[in-house]
């Protein structure tokens, strides 16, 4: 029941905002806050109860909770839940970041709130479904499902600066970009099952009898599906020549909106290649994997050149996503412990640290009335306790030591190394442009002429809270990342051990009990 | 041959919606009244359906009942005859609404709307070439009527006599189709129509039987021969429309697939390129020439046609029609465009000299009507197959056929024209949320039987797409 409950608190939280909101905008606030702060609980429950590290070494699959209901028996579908490591992580990173959508949007949001707030709920159910699912059908739900309620977000209640049309293009762009890559994906999956029924008679969507399908199919047939499913994930990374839509619905969707994006819905792309496109095709992936992480690298180029020129500090953030899911392409193919461990530390911490970023671009947009950054400039002198935040953040995006961001990128770059040391040495480049991008951020915004000495109004208690809560989580993965690896370490295992299994013989140097360096 | 009353007990649907039109009329002339007609006709329709499952229409073990030669009646013509017939029972629900207004005569609409419904359970059982003509001009010809109901509106008449010339052009090709198979076979029942092809093959029936699924993509606007369909939607009242959408189609369809199922393979072969082709330029010019309109009914238009399209992959991908996908898929078409006219239809009354079919009469719609916006969204949804809708399934079942049988550019077509229709059905949706001033809205009350009717049928949409089991069960048993 658990599981199910993680999806229908907010489902039902969100349709509860809505029929509140006739008591007053603060009620369905407090119903939206309390909604996710349960979800939060309930993960943080599933953490201490569960063990991940139990398997660690055999390589099987660890599910620590798992739930099935019929529902579709004719096409083989079932409700099916379950969880592991990989699950957990996302589940919490869902419900942190929820907690932090819903306070970040106390203030910014006063028309329709109810609405708002079930929107809100909704977009984070779908998501929690996605990284719950185990069976391919409910998964595609759950991947369709939470695209309207955000469509809804950006295009109702997204930026004010320009008029509905532009928010409406901008949610339209993205619904339409994310759908066909889904439609593309179900082809893949479709053709997945129909491998396994011509060959076993028995039709089904489940996850666990369809990772032995490829073995039934050809080179060709394995390559094509395996890029049907790369594509469905690459838009939503998204992968550089499908990005478009990314900077666009940033641009214009509401803080609460962006936080949303960029924190949970682009990790829900990592996650399905993780969980879905590697083991599915482990070897049509391998195949893929140099090219993969060419457009990785080159996307990591191309975020950060874009994110350095742009003006306005919400595409600034969106192009430095691009820049990092470049690095979580790389992690994914390359495919070995390291890299996949480092994957995870890595996702959280864009996660929190984007989501910290957005919420502080929030707020400045609610002080200042702009996003540009050329009408910004000596705010250091204008605020308080805005400014060190704001530099913080930009400290953990360019992932200086100390913060979940260094943890990631230095496991992904070290276990990338031992497979493609060349692309790892250009990435590892990239590091200085991170620099640059987070430090012009900092540099138009906080430092230079103010354009006016009037002190602007300070963060309320409610503000600093939200900001601090994601910064120090940041540095406490930072400084002592041990429990977060040994939550992931089965999943990323069995990954490790499905995708490349040649890879067994290196040692494993971290996590869980399988680790020589015993924590 | 023994005629008795158990020979025609199985077509107990059609004969008593015959008698009810043959009842609405006698009422209309003893005495007008609006109100006794449109009971009437409630009353028959849903005899009917009722007759159908008193006569255990869809029981497993029932076998094929011919009666006569030019009637076969099984279990998928009880399927699509009940769908018939809720489609105008719906429809009928709008027309009160509607006609109410309106200042000339209303109670004929009903006559013509029951006689359409015999004809289209007609056509979905014949098994016979007269019967399948008898049946489709039964259909067509009291929808003419009905479109042009309006007369008054200049747009409502030129529909009505556009739909009527080119109607009269496809049944011609129709005739001549069926004449040229009866020269070369000699035979007009589809029971033989196989064999006689197979034994006096030859160009002549090749090319009767493409004339005769020319007419049939007329009837259904296939493109390239759509050209109508814009227009007549436009011009049609939204009720109408509604028949014209639903049971119209569905009907053709029915018959299409029926017909398919009795011509020879080679036949088959050489169809089936071609069918593809107009599958796949409609799926293109429907999707492409939506995405600009403003007009709510000509976007129904257009977008009827690429789904369509999509409809005609599950006829032809593979090497015989994947029946229960096209069953599928019509099922949550017709409850889908039931709605989404119905919608309309609340909003429009006949007494206006237009309907409410601007998307700008939609700005904001949610702020007025706060159930019909919601259900319009779910309606909107489920036209562009977003999961959790009927929508959905139906296009989910189209993609399983494209995927068994590798029709990899169909599908190709089938994922870029959704994409496209995703413009055009996200426009709308918003438009209903959308809080600027907008002029055009006058604040016409919903009609309330209109609007519950819609909720019920988004009521079914959603409960198609959160849990399909039972109807694609049923659909399975069906033979």
């Amino acid at each position: 029941m658990t599981l199910s409950a993680l999806i229908l608190i907010p489902f039902f939280g969100g349709l509860l905002c809505w029929l509140s909101e006739r008591l007053g905008a603060g009620v369905p606030r407090w119903i939206a806050l309390i909604t996710m702060s349960l979800v939060l609980a309930i993960g943080v429950n599933l953490w201490l109860t569960g063990d991940y590290s139990s398997v660690a070494g055999t390589g099987g699959l660890n599910w620590q909770v798992e739930e099935q209901y019929s529902w579709i028996p004719l096409l083989g579908v079932s409700i099916h839940f379950g969880i592991d490591g990989l699950s957990l992580v996302m589940v919490l990173l869902t419900g942190l970041l929820g907690v932090v959508a819903v306070g970040c949007s106390w203030k910014e949001i006063n028309k329709n709130v109810g609405a708002f707030h079930m929107n809100l709920l909704w977009s984070l159910a779908g998501v929690l479904g996605v990284f719950l699912a185990l069976d391919m059908m409910l998964f595609f739900f759950f991947w369709e499902m939470m695209l309207i309620p955000v469509y809804f977000l950006i295009a109702l209640w997204g930026s004010s600066a320009h008029n509905g049309a532009v928010r409406v293009k901008a949610a339209t762009k993205f619904f339409i970009y994310t759908q066909v890559g889904g439609l593309v994906m179900l082809v893949g999956i479709l053709a997945l099952v129909v491998v396994n029924y011509k060959a076993t008679g028995q039709i089904t969507f489940a996850y666990e009898t369809l990772l032995n399908t490829h073995k039934l199919m050809s080179q060709e047939l394995q390559f094509i599906l395996m890029l049907c499913f790369f594509i469905g994930f690459a838009v939503k990374l998204p992968i550089v020549p499908v990005h478009a839509w990314l900077p666009d619905a940033h641009a214009e969707a509401p803080t609460a909106g962006s936080v949303d994006l960029a924190g949970i819905l682009l990790k829900t792309a990592g996650y399905g290649m993780l969980r879905f496109t590697l083991p599915f095709f482990p070897d049509a992936s391998q195949e893929f994997a140099n090219t993969a992480m060419l457009l990785g690298v080159f996307g990591i180029f191309y975020g950060a050149f874009l994110a350095f020129v742009q003006t306005d500090i919400k595409r600034l953030i969106a192009y430095t996503s691009i820049s990092h899911m470049g690095f979580v392409l790389i992690g994914i193919y390359s495919g070995n412990l390291l890299t996949l461990q480092g994957l995870a530390i890595q996702m959280l911490a864009h996660g929190l640290c984007a989501g910290g970023l957005f919420i502080l671009a929030g707020q400045l947009y609610e002080r200042l009335g702009t996003r540009d950054m050329r009408e910004m400039g000596g705010l250091w002198a204008r605020f308080t306790y805005l400014p060190p935040l704001l530099m913080f953040f930009a400290a953990a995006l360019l992932g200086i030591p100390g913060t979940a961001n260094f943890i990631g990128e230095f496991l992904i770059l070290l276990g990338a190394f031992k497979v493609v040391p060349v692309l790892t040495i250009i990435a590892t480049a990239s590091l200085v442009l991170a620099g640059v991008y987070s430090l012009i951020l900092i540099h138009r915004t906080l430092f230079g002429q103010p354009t006016s000495e009037q002190k602007l109004a300070e963060l309320s208690a409610r503000e600093i809270s939200l900001v601090v809560s994601l910064a120090v989580i940041l540095l406490v993965i930072g400084f002592y990342p041990q429990p977060l690896l040994n939550v992931s370490v089965d999943a990323m295992t069995f990954i490790q051990q499905t995708y490349a299994p040649a890879d067994v013989s290196v040692p494993l140097p971290i996590g869980g009990a399988a680790s020589p360096v015993a924590p | 041959m023994n005629l008795s009353f158990e020979t025609f007990l199985p077509l107990a649907p059609v004969i008593l919606l015959s008698l009810t039109a043959v009842l609405v009329m006698l009422a209309v002339s003893i005495k007008r009244n609006h109100c006794v007609s449109y009971w009437i006709t409630i009353a028959g329709q849903l005899a009917a359906l009722v007759s159908i499952f008193a006569l255990d229409g869809f029981a497993v073990d029932r076998v094929a009942t011919p009666v006569t030669d030019l009637i076969l009646i099984d279990g998928h013509a009880y399927f699509y005859g009940a769908l018939v017939i809720f489609a105008s029972l719906v429809c009928t629900v709008f027309l009160r609404n509607f006609i109410e207004s309106y200042g000339n005569n209303k109670e004929e609409v009903y006559m013509l709307l029951l006689i359409a419904a015999v004809g289209g359970l007609v056509l979905v059982s014949s098994s016979h070439m007269a019967g399948f003509f008898i049946g489709l001009e039964l259909l067509s010809v009291p929808v003419y009527g009905m479109v042009a109901y309006t007369h008054e509106r200049s747009r409502s008449l030129e529909a009505g006599v556009k739909y009527l010339i080119l109607s009269a052009a496809a049944s011609a090709f129709l005739l001549f189709g069926m004449a040229l198979v009866y020269a070369q076979t000699g035979t007009m029942l589809f029971a033989d129509l196989a064999d006689k092809l197979a034994e006096h093959g030859g160009y002549l029936a090749g090319f009767g039987i493409a004339m005769i699924v020319i007419a049939m993509c007329f009837k259904l606007s296939l493109a390239p021969f759509h050209l109508w369909t814009p227009d007549v939607y436009q011009g049609a009242p939204a009720p109408v429309g509604a028949l014209l959408a639903t049971a119209s189609k569905l009907a053709i369809i029915a018959i299409l697939i029926r017909f398919l199922g009795h011509i020879t393979s080679d036949l088959t072969a050489v169809l089936q390129p071609v069918l593809a082709v107009i599958a796949i330029v409609s799926i293109a010019v429907g999707n492409f020439l939506a995405l600009t309109q403003t007009n709510l009914k000509r976007m129904l238009a257009y977008s009827s046609i690429a789904h369509m399209g999509y409809l005609l992959i599950a006829l032809i991908a593979g090497n015989s029609v994947d029946v229960v996908s096209a069953n599928v898929y019509l099922l949550t078409y017709v409850v889908t465009s039931l709605a989404a006219f119905g919608a309309i239809s609340a909003l429009s009354h006949g007494g206006n000299a237009l309907d409410a079919e601007e998307v700008n009469h939609y700005r904001g719609l949610f702020y007025r009507s706060p159930a019909l916006a919601v259900a319009l969204t779910l309606v909107m949804l489920s036209l562009a197959g977003i999961p959790l809708t009927a929508g959905f399934i139906g296009k989910f079942y189209i993609f399983m056929t494209g995927v068994t049988t590798s029709s990899w550019i169909l599908l190709a077509a089938l994922i870029i024209g959704s994409g496209l229709g995703l413009y055009y059905y996200l426009r709308v949706m918003v438009a209903l949320y959308d809080r600027t001033g907008n002029s055009q809205a006058d604040n016409v009350p919903a009609a309330r039987a209109s609007v519950a009717i819609v909720i019920l049928l988004v009521v079914l949409v959603l409960w198609l797409g959160v849990y399909p089991q039972p109807a694609l069960e049923f659909i399975n048993t069906l033979h």
